[in-house]
């Protein structure tokens, strides 16, 4: 999967036009991000793109292809889904099992080490930290290869070291030639695609 | 290890961890059933006559206990959207979270039925019976609650709705589970009830993983 678009997207939810006449598209090597004020469509759009959501109006298109392909795609949303119960190594192995993975441990040490978890590997993930949790999350992407990332606000409750080792993560994504759709609020590179989700939104009511 | 076999590990492992859960499903099933000499009085005839219903009624209930707990916390956590987004077939993860759902709840129910079945005076000829119909009949019940389960995620009260929707589905298997014991309490073979038992077991096996699916992936649009 090389590219990914959208044309003439629109989404109601509960009655209400979130977003219309969207379009955008996406080539090997992007990084999109969606910005807007909240509320404006951004999480919506993105589980659109992760086949969660169909707009009501409007295609999409995965490659070519008109249903999403699960293989592919790699979808971090608001929660961490992160087992308390489970430590922090059996969490990210049983993501890589259920991905179909055959339980690599060298590339769960490594994407352990990236967002600087390799310490805490047997501890129970109940005992971490938000943005700890969230750094167990993002590890999945390591994890389990996909080209198509889908972050939603990825950078929640991260600090500033783990930030910039998200930020790397992303680029030497795009470098090996993959695309990333992600909801932010931090800053961005400079040469990224920008799509403004607050142009979109219509206030009306269809009901 | 295939994505099956790891999602039914890892629902073991949590229930193992959270062992309350199956011990309060267990808990409850005894403390039902030890009601039932209480209230009818300790006449060892009537208890006789009655316990085999009893326990199936009360296993049926515990069972229902447990249910809302099949998707929910997934849901919850977001665990569910990433088995929805998984390559694997979405039916399938859904078989094998069932079938970790009756291996920790249904499992411990049928293990502890003889002693509350010498609690309610049963002749010990009906044990085995009573274990085989409620090891053919409690796989349907976590596998009609998925799709209770898996309805009334987002729902408040969820775990009275999953009960409202899904007990009266149980008649069947309850109505056939308690006259396979009562068959073989009267020394008659009960060969056509764990037959009918069985194809309802089939039935349910081949239809719910496609129904509760559905059922998910409404739940997360």
């Amino acid at each position: 999967m090389n590219n990914l678009s959208g044309t003439g997207l629109q989404c109601i939810r509960s009655n209400r036009v979130v977003f219309e006449d969207l379009s955008f598209s996406l080539e090997s090597s992007d990084v999109l991000h969606l910005t807007g004020p909240n509320g404006s469509g951004k999480s919506s759009l993105l589980r659109m793109l992760a086949g969660f959501l169909r707009p009501s109006a409007g295609e999409l298109s995965w490659g070519g292809a008109s249903e999403p392909i699960l293989e592919k795609i790699q979808y971090i949303g608001h929660q961490n889904a992160v087992k308390g119960a489970l430590s922090v190594l059996e969490n990210l192995s049983f993501w890589s099992q259920i991905n179909g993975d055959r339980g690599d441990q060298t590339a769960l040490a490594c994407a352990l080490q990236t967002f600087g978890l390799e310490k805490l590997a047997n501890l129970p993930a109940r005992f971490l930290s938000a943005g700890q949790a969230r750094r167990l999350t993002l590890a999945r992407l390591l994890v389990v290869p996909a080209p198509l990332w889908i972050l939603d606000e990825p950078a929640t409750s991260l600090d500033t070291a783990n930030e910039v080792a998200l930020r790397s993560a992303i680029y030497a994504h795009s470098e090996a030639g993959g695309m990333v759709v992600m909801a932010t609020h931090a800053g961005m590179e400079a040469d990224a695609k920008v799509l403004d989700m607050s142009t979109f939104g219509k206030t009306t009511a269809t009901g | 290890m295939t994505p099956f076999l790891a999602l039914l590990k890892r629902d073991l492992k949590l229930a193992a961890r959270h062992g309350l859960d199956s011990f309060m499903v267990v808990a409850f099933f005894v403390l039902v059933v030890i009601l039932f000499p209480l209230a009818v009085g300790p006449e060892q005839a009537i208890l006789g006559r009655i316990g085999s219903g009893v326990i199936w009624v009360a296993a049926l209930l515990s069972a229902m206990l447990s249910m809302d707990r099949l998707f929910q916390q997934d849901y919850e956590d977001g665990s569910l959207d990433l088995l929805v987004l998984s390559p694997t077939a979405l039916e399938l993860l859904v078989l094998s979270k069932t079938l970790a759902h009756w291996m920790s709840t249904g499992l411990p129910l049928i293990i502890v039925s003889p002693l509350l079945g010498i609690l309610m005076n049963v002749s010990s000829t009906g044990y085995g019976t009573m274990i085989l119909s409620l090891a053919l009949g409690t796989p349907i019940l976590s596998l009609v609650g998925a799709i209770g389960a898996a309805l009334s995620l987002g729902a408040r009260r969820g775990g009275v709705l999953i009960s409202l929707l899904i007990l009266p589905l149980f008649i069947p298997v309850l109505v056939f589970g308690v006259s396979a014991v009562e068959t073989a309490l009267a020394d008659l073979p009960s060969r056509s009830e764990f037959l009918v038992l069985g194809a309802m077991l089939l039935v349910a096996l081949a239809l719910v993983p496609y129904a509760a699916a559905a059922a998910l992936r409404q739940a997360l649009e």
